[in-house]
């Protein structure tokens, strides 16, 4: 049985071996695989490198104004979805300010942050939520499903910014992507804070999610386009952010986006109208 | 839902029938009797209308950004009780009155939020002026009127601030503009709590159109989701 099995062994490698050098005589060489004029092999990086090149092209964007569309969904299984259209300024750190509207049925939502304090102002109901601006919030209470900084967080990557100075990073390798780990430490543990897909590339950032110290989701962004604003880097176009404990999936698609504006601060601080209910989170 | 529903109303119609506060040479009619006269005018000549179609600009400046956003469509009325309110630009969007029932189209999310009238009798004041009272609708609010122009430009508005809480939450004020040739409201002014201002133009309006039954009908694709706030 044993020489049986080493004359088949022999036939198949002889088999495979004149195969090989059959197709190897035919001419296929390397040199015959077309990659893209632009395609660069990805080159080795140490995780600071890896970082610093993420910065550089994700984090230059200053100040900028745009327009919006943002569908908001819940999650839950048939509790429908809602349109609005808006218009948003930006300042990094922690300034912001998007006003919500409709052509049929007039202001949605308008939402502020001076960098220190946040207001979400909702139209329909006369009330306004205000709190101080941190992310993530100290505890995510039902009574409001999304704040100034959740969306600061998905376009600017501020804490991205402030993690990878001070935590602990590292990374893996897949083809076509760096997938960049930022660890923080709790107790006696670290627990993974952020994770970003990033391409190997161009150093876009395509997804990212910010996890609590119990290990689970916080917000969930995926990245499906991006401008890239020349000497600013990248800019998303088009994301989705996800808040598990929500039950929200937002979509948010910028139009006429302008880098680089100059705002007056007023812009960021909001008027609380007469007669509006006032509901403090802290 | 319901104060979401009235929210809708509210808005449609402020930003459906109103906007001229800018006019100068405006004289308030103070006399009881004379309004009275106004307010009869306006509903003699309602009663005389089984249809109407107009054209519509709609400009919308969003505050704090001061910036303006222009939409335009059409809309259609046929008695006793038929709406379809369209916008063309810069999205295609639909509300329909019909049956006693309402329907607020979006296709760019494929879905159609399905209403009754009967359960929200609020979402009737989108009628205001063509299938019910005008003065119906005043109910709600403080109301000064003015009157102005001459000749063929000859006009009544209407000044309204809400004196409903729940209106007021999110209305300041909006004013509506009959003209007197067929006392039929032709421009609208909204401003809300936020400060938006929106004032909607109603251009090559028709009085008594033949207006086809077909255009009053929807059926709702069945890839669109449904939200039917009846349920």
């Amino acid at each position: 049985m044993n020489a049986l099995r080493l004359i088949f062994i022999a036939v198949i490698s002889v088999f495979c071996v004149s195969g090989c050098a059959v197709y190897d005589k035919k001419g296929i060489k390397d040199s015959a695989v077309k990659f893209p004029e632009s395609y660069q092999p990805p080159r080795y990086l140490t995780t600071d490198e890896l970082i610093k090149e993420i910065h550089k092209n994700n984090t230059q964007i200053k100040t900028f104004k745009a327009d919006t569309k943002i569908i908001f969904k819940n999650t839950i299984r048939n509790a429908g979805s809602f349109q609005s259209l808006g218009k948003m300024a930006v300042e990094r750190p922690y300034k912001m300010r998007l006003r919500g509207y409709n052509f049929i049925g007039g202001a949605t939502f308008d939402m502020a942050s001076d960098g220190k304090t946040f207001w979400v102002y909702i139209a329909q109901e006369g009330k306004v939520y205000t709190g101080s601006s941190e992310f993530p919030p100290k505890s995510d209470l039902p009574a409001i499903k999304i704040r100034p900084n959740d969306i600061l967080e998905s376009v600017l990557f501020n804490n991205l910014v402030s993690y990878t100075r001070e935590k602990i990073s590292f990374y893996e390798y897949i083809p076509g992507y760096y997938i960049l780990y930022v660890a923080q430490k709790s107790g006696e543990n670290y627990y993974i804070r952020k994770k970003l897909w990033v391409k190997d590339t161009t150093f876009e950032i395509i997804r990212h999610q910010t996890f609590d110290e119990k290990r689970t989701i916080v917000l969930d962004v995926l990245v499906h386009e991006l401008y890239n604003f020349k000497n600013q880097g990248y800019f998303p176009k088009k994301f989705e952010m996800i808040r598990p404990a929500s039950h929200l999936d937002l979509v948010i698609e910028f139009s006429a986006v302008e880098p680089g504006v100059e705002f007056d601060d007023k812009i960021f601080t909001f008027k609380i109208p007469e007669n509006t209910e006032i509901i403090n989170l802290d | 839902m319901r104060k979401k529903l009235l929210f809708y109303a509210v808005m449609f119609f402020a930003s459906a029938t109103i906007s001229v506060s800018e006019e100068t040479n405006l004289k308030q009619v103070t006399d009881e009797s004379e309004y009275n006269r106004i307010i009869r005018e306006i509903e003699d000549k309602r009663e005389q209308i089984s249809s109407f179609s107009s054209e519509f600009t709609q400009i919308k400046t969003i505050m704090p950004f001061e910036e303006t956003e222009k939409a335009s469509g059409s809309f259609f009325y046929k008695k006793p009780m038929k709406v379809v309110w369209e916008f063309y630009s810069p999205e295609k969007n639909m509300v329909i009155l019909k049956d006693k029932r309402g329907f607020i189209v979006t296709p760019n999310l494929k879905q159609v939020q399905v209403f009754g009238l009967e359960d929200n009798n609020r979402f009737k004041f989108l009628l205001a002026g063509l299938g019910e009272p005008i003065s119906s609708f005043f109910v709600e609010f403080d109301v000064m009127c003015f009157k102005g122009g001459e000749g063929e430009n000859k006009f009544y508005l209407f000044r309204l601030v809400p004196k409903d809480t729940e209106i007021a939450k999110f209305m300041e004020s909006f004013e509506i503009k009959v003209r007197y040739e067929d006392m039929v409201p032709s421009f609208t002014k909204l401003v809300e709590k936020t400060g938006d201002i929106t004032t909607l133009t109603f251009a090559k309006r028709k009085i008594n159109p033949a207006i086809k039954e077909s255009v009053f009908e929807y059926k709702i694709p069945p890839e669109y989701e449904v939200i039917d706030y009846r349920e």
